[in-house]
């Protein structure tokens, strides 16, 4: 890739180019608002997270241990429409999306960069209402709001679903913003066929937010009018059909799995790429297998609702689609893996995170199996098993997909590096926490335990017990981790622009990146993965400017 | 195929003659993710180690290799189709019950199980079986979603508010022989008993014990011989009396209709909504610790006393008058004469006591 990037070295970068706080909150740049998409997130990944290890800490031992069941049913939800609809859905398309999105493409922004703006704020005001609801009364309905229970519970459903709601068009707007992004900024030379996987899964994240997202919000809004205006839509009493919801509900929570996983895979392969030094396999195929799996996601949800009262004929039908989805997923997997193979391995964290991703996402996908299948699912539908397969999916695969980029793309978005050892203390200590929690849960629910339990009986004691210990490591991993990122930012070591040696196009711009991303329009000459065709000017991982003085 | 009738580590003891299939399908989902799971860690770790980055050494190119992820895309087809078809087998033999099952009715709500025989007999929060006969549960819910769940049998359905479900089960003996088909017929006699789960999210009331939320929705699925039990259903029901143990059973020695009530108050459920402790947080209906004698006033504005005759009515028909300042959220509740009569007593009792 030819660009003129070295000659203007001392250009401020985007931290620096503006200041005051009104530079902030008036910005305009992708930039600056991927990093206060990040801020918010990771502050409700915390608070989600303290809301999960209230759960644990209950079920460490039976009977009543911290708190009463109004409270843990609270605590449960909360954690569970915290965790979904303020981290995990907007986490990597609004932070990582926004900051690197333009950068790959070779452009100095999204398309609209105040409609960016726009959909932050309205983050923020989804976010200002669920936390109001928190206040007011928090609500008790588990994150699927369930009719006709969350028609009948006095908590602040209303508040909630009103928040979701307005989440749903951040989401939407954040996913047109990107479209747009992909089909008109593409630096010149950067066709279809070069676009970093990264940019095709979230363009295909994007296809799927804007399809899907109306479906919940028209849901949220028919049951907030129910709410209000004692409406029987969804309500037996007033002969409605309390089944319709978890339809409406499901037809777009399930394509919201892959809003989830998809951002997480994207990741997974720009990291494996670079520490591996080579193309991704089957780059094609990988490719596909993003929007192939967009589109069989929105014809799945129906498995979630085989116990529910459906017709035999629809549970067939959802049952075959379900197993589709393994497809995807399965060529995804094969092609990480046969990247590995003739590679140049290092491992350094970003690495750690991918590789532990490919194990665990695994796990999640082999366990998937099982619930697809309705005879097995039916005894373990609503189980702990279920809670294991999507915790498996959804932090085992885009949490820890998150992590692998946030350390990878974290010089280059702070222009400093970070404590590598503590990273993999942290890297330990989440991956050995996490598989305790949850693995143990694979266990309890084929042995028949129901999920969202205030108690349960003496028989699954012990591994109840267990399951909270390893709550409490994964834990105290994540600690660690947020102290070497705010070390990193207050006396890390500065970072040179290309630290891991990658061939990726973002790798090419100052750490942290010039207002404009780039001096002049990019060319891009080659694909993003093309480890042979790079020179090894632009492989270096060290300051250029020293090398120069060298010389 | 036999069934295992002791829990594995993986999986509850088989007691339903559905059992076996499902648990056969299970382990060769799991074997075969086991060998995927294998394989894939298997080669990560090979690749890792052999090619580890080294001085001198460089990646190779990525090339172009179709037939293999033709290959790879649509070989596993193959295994999922099993999986989905063997699945769908099961599925339909759990849907259609035999037209010879006996029908029992389940009746949910929040956070009790009713359960009504052929005959009419009703039990709460446990239900008497025959092995070896197909038995099917007519399921309806009064309130919000509930479900199903006896892990022993690998059942589950959801209970809707609005409509009926149904599930039906076929229990097996779990050690045969082990009562000899000709022993004397006994109505108490249960050959074993199994765990029945709420499923479905449901809430929790204000307070907290059995049949107090979600989490301890159970009930008892008691197993007998077919004989034991049409002679169960035949047999007088007295009502319940508390133990010494502090727990309630029914026994020979009988106990008085206040106490008996004492316990049906728990056992019908009455205490997801009515406060029977002294200083006790407020449910969802009224406390009933010294209502007994005051004047109760009425959404319809009448101000009635609470006695029998009220108190009756309120709980034959409890829509018929509703307390001013609560939500007609009063479930009607299947009690018999003497049931009633118990809880009447109960309810004065409680009111009487702080005088
Ligand atoms: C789902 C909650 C719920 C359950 C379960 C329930 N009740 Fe009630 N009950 C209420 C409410 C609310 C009221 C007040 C409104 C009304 O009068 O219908 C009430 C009223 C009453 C009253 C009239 C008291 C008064 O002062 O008006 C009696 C008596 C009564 N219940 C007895 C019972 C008995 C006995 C049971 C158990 C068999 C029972 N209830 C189960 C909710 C419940
Ligand atoms: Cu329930």
């Amino acid at each position: 890739m030819a660009t003129a990037t070295a000659a203007h070295a001392h250009e401020p970068d985007y931290l620096n180019a503006k200041t005051g706080i009104g530079s902030w909150i008036y910005t305009v740049d992708h930039k600056r608002l991927g990093i206060m998409y990040l801020a918010s997130i990771l502050m409700f990944f915390a608070i989600g997270g303290f809301f999960a290890l209230l759960v644990r800490i209950e079920l460490m031992t039976p009977g009543e241990t911290i708190m009463s069941p109004t409270m843990y049913n609270k605590a449960f939800t909360l954690h569970g429409a915290i965790m979904v609809f303020l981290f995990i859905i907007p986490s990597i398309p609004g932070a990582l999306g926004n900051f690197f999105l333009p950068i790959m493409l070779g452009a100095k922004d999204v398309a609209f960069p105040r409609l960016n703006l726009l959909s932050f704020y309205i983050y923020v005001l989804g976010a200002i209402l669920a936390v109001a609801s928190i206040a007011i009364n928090a609500v008790d309905t588990g994150w699927t709001f369930y009719t006709p229970y969350s028609t009948r519970t006095d908590t602040a459903v209303v508040w909630v679903t009103l928040s979701v709601f307005i989440l749903g068009f951040s989401s939407i707007l954040t996913g047109v913003n990107f479209i747009a992004t992909v089909h008109k900024l593409r630096a010149p030379g950067l066709h279809w066929k070069r676009l970093p996987l990264f940019v095709w899964g979230m363009y295909a994240t994007s296809v799927i937010q804007v399809l899907a997202t109306p479906v919940i919000a028209i849901t949220l809004f028919i049951l907030i009018m129910e709410n209000v205006l004692t409406l029987g839509i969804f309500n037996p009493q007033l002969g409605g059909d309390p089944v319709l919801f978890q339809h409406f509900f499901w037809f777009y929570s399930h394509p919201a799995v892959y809003i989830m996983i998809l951002p997480g895979m994207a990741i997974v392969n720009e990291v494996l790429a670079t520490f591996s030094r080579r193309k991704i396999f089957g780059y094609m195929f990988v490719a596909m297998s993003s929007v192939g799996l967009a589109l069989v996601g929105f014809l799945v949800w129906g498995h979630h609702m085989f116990v529910a009262g459906m017709s035999e004929y629809a549970t067939l039908v959802f049952s075959a689609l379900t197993f589709l989805v393994a497809i995807p997923s399965g060529v995804k997997v094969f092609n990480w893996i046969a990247t590995l193979y003739k590679g140049s391995i290092s491992f350094e964290s970003p690495m750690l995170y991918a590789l532990a991703f490919l194990v665990l996402f695994s796990i999640g996908g082999l366990t998937g199996l099982f619930l697809g299948t309705l005879s097995v699912d039916i005894h373990l539908h609503d189980t702990y098993f279920v809670v294991a397969h999507f915790h498996y999916v959804m932090v085992g695969g885009t949490v820890f997909g998150f992590l692998a980029g946030l350390h990878y793309w974290w010089p280059k978005m702070f222009g400093r590096m970070y404590d590598e050892n503590l990273a993999r203390v942290a890297f330990a200590l989440v991956f050995i926490g996490f598989n305790m929690t949850f693995f143990t849960q694979f266990v309890l629910g084929s042995q028949g335990m129901p999920r969202r339990y205030y108690d349960y009986l003496p028989h699954f004691a012990p591994l109840h017990g267990f399951s909270s210990v390893g709550a409490l490591v994964l834990g105290a991993g994540f600690l660690v981790m947020a102290f070497m990122f705010i070390r990193s930012l207050a006396s890390g070591a500065k970072a040179p622009p290309n630290p891991w040696g990658s061939a990726g196009y973002e790798w090419a711009t100052a750490s942290p990146p010039i207002e404009h991303n780039f001096h002049g329009q990019p060319v891009m000459t080659r694909g993003p993965y093309d480890y042979h065709l790079a020179t090894d000017e632009e492989l270096f991982d060290g300051f250029p400017e020293e090398a120069a003085a060298k010389e | 195929m036999e069934n295992q009738t002791e829990p594995s580590l993986q999986l509850p003891a088989q007691l339903s003659t559905f059992a076996p299939e499902v648990d056969w399908l299970y382990h060769f989902i799991f074997w075969v993710s086991v060998v995927f799971f294998v394989g894939i860690v298997g080669s990560t770790l090979y690749f890792m180690v052999k090619y580890r980055r080294r001085p001198g050494v460089k990646s190779e190119p990525t090339g172009h290799h179709n037939t293999l992820e033709l290959f790879w895309t649509f070989s596993p087809l193959i295994i999922l189709f099993m999986m989905f078809f063997w699945g769908w087998q099961g599925f339909l033999q759990m849907a259609e019950a035999p037209d010879d099952a006996m029908i029992v009715r389940v009746r949910a709500r929040q956070w009790a199980w009713t359960f009504e025989h052929p005959n009419g007999a009703i039990e709460d929060n446990e239900v008497h079986v025959p092995v070896d006969r197909p038995v099917r549960l007519v399921m309806s819910s009064a309130d919000v979603l509930h479900s199903f769940y006896v892990p022993d049998f690998r059942v589950k359905r959801d209970l809707v508010p609005g409509m009926f479900t149904s599930l039906w089960f076929q229990a097996v003996q779990r050690d045969p022989g082990s009562v000899p088909d000709d022993a004397e017929v006994d109505p108490n006699r249960v050959l074993y008993t199994s765990q029945v789960y709420c499923a479905e999210y449901c809430g929790a009331g204000g307070a907290w014990g059995p049949n107090m939320g979600h989490a301890t929705m159970y009930a008892l699925v008691h197993v007998q011989r077919d004989q034991d039990y049409q002679a169960f259903l035949r047999a007088p029901r007295p009502l319940p009396c508390p133990q010494e143990n502090g727990t309630c059973a029914v026994s020979e020695t009988e106990c008085s209709p206040e106490a008996a009530g004492s316990c049906l108050f728990g056992s019908k459920g009455c205490t997801a909504c009515h406060q029977n402790q002294a200083g006790g947080p407020q449910l969802a209906g009224p406390t009933f610790v010294g209502l007994w004698g005051t004047q109760q006033q009425l959404t319809s504005g009448e101000s009635v006393e609470v006695n029998e005759d009220f108190v009756r009515q309120s709980i034959m028909d409890p829509r018929s008058q509703v307390a001013q300042g609560y939500s007609p959220v009063m479930p009607q509740i299947q009690l018999t004469e003497p049931e009633t009569n118990a809880l009447i007593a109960y309810v004065r009792s409680l009111g009487t006591a702080t005088e």
